[in-house]
């Protein structure tokens, strides 16, 4: 799941990028070149922004311990301290 | 407060791992199978008391109760307190694998001081006895920030300005944690009073 949430922002740079690298090839005018490829580095740079975000987001969310972290926790000590009372009963009787 | 993977040097790491793992031994000789259940009870209470986040101005603390923990588990403290930092560690990322010897040492020796004031100052009175336990509470988490500010002194800290943050930090905490062991003392001195009774040998029988 996290490897398809994180390789998703890369999937996303990497068409960005496909485009402009593409349509190098016409012969514009150099002025009129350099405000358009001005005006989609602006746009990159957002996009970019965006996906870190979100993979800032999905990586905090992940360390966050959740429901089931807690319940499992209790469920070990509490377990453990089964196991131990039982040992001890079984070696009163013996 | 818990202390992060790498900040200690190696060595105090490992003399940390070392004195907690004496104390641990001790503790668990001194607990009682009786007690198991009472034990196991505390443990899952300061587990999850470390999930209680207070926001305090730009970060957020959160509860510890080793005081709790000390003045009612007495000499099994220490245990509790162990297994409960394990799972923290493990399932919630608090405080890193290595650095855990001086994470125990840093709640565990306060939850134990907390029970030896809580058995030789309770005396027999009601209002004496939530009044000592709110010390031990709140005292505890004070002394645990001192413990702190020392450990990370070994790492080439300043120890004042640790020390002075640390204690600045943890003020909401002492003050709450202070009331909710008073409460937690009056609340068991009304419905099970023998519970407070545990007996602090320090010698084997």
């Amino acid at each position: 799941m996290t490897g398809i949430c994180r390789f998703f922002p890369l999937l996303l740079i990497f068409f960005c990028l496909v485009a402009p690298v593409l349509a190098v090839e016409k012969a514009v005018e150099p002025a009129v070149r350099i405000s358009e490829l001005e005006t989609q580095n602006k746009k990159l740079h957002q996009q970019l922004r965006q996906a870190r975000r979100q993979l800032a987001e999905t990586r905090n969310a992940e360390q966050q311990p959740g429901w089931p972290q807690i319940v499992g926790g209790i469920g070990i000590i509490f377990g453990l301290c089964g196991v131990t009372m039982m040992v001890k009963s079984r070696k009163k009787l013996e | 407060m818990h202390i992060s993977d790498g900040v200690l040097p190696t060595a105090v790491a490992l003399g940390c791992y070392a004195a907690s793992a004496v104390i641990c031994t001790w503790s668990v000789k001194r607990t009682r199978s009786e007690d198991l259940p009472k034990v196991a009870v505390l443990t899952a209470a300061f587990f999850i008391a470390s999930l209680v986040h207070l926001p305090f101005g730009p970060t957020s603390v959160h509860l510890l109760i080793p005081g709790l923990v000390g003045a009612l588990l007495g000499p099994s403290a220490f245990l509790a307190i162990a297994l409960g930092l394990v799972l923290q560690c493990l399932l919630f990322q608090f405080g890193g694998l290595t650095a855990l010897g001086a994470n125990l040492l840093m709640m565990g020796l306060p939850a134990l001081l907390a029970g030896l004031v809580f058995y030789y100052f309770k005396g027999q009175t009601r209002t004496r006895r939530i009044w000592v336990g709110a010390l031990c509470g709140g005292g505890a988490t004070i002394f645990s920030a001192t413990l702190l500010a020392l450990l990370l002194a070994t790492g080439g800290e300043d120890f004042y300005g640790v020390a002075k943050l640390a204690l600045v930090a943890h003020i909401p905490v002492v003050l709450i944690e202070s009331g909710i062991s008073a409460m937690v003392v009056s609340f068991l001195l009304k419905v099970k009073p023998e519970i407070l009774d545990i007996p602090f040998v320090l010698k084997e029988k």
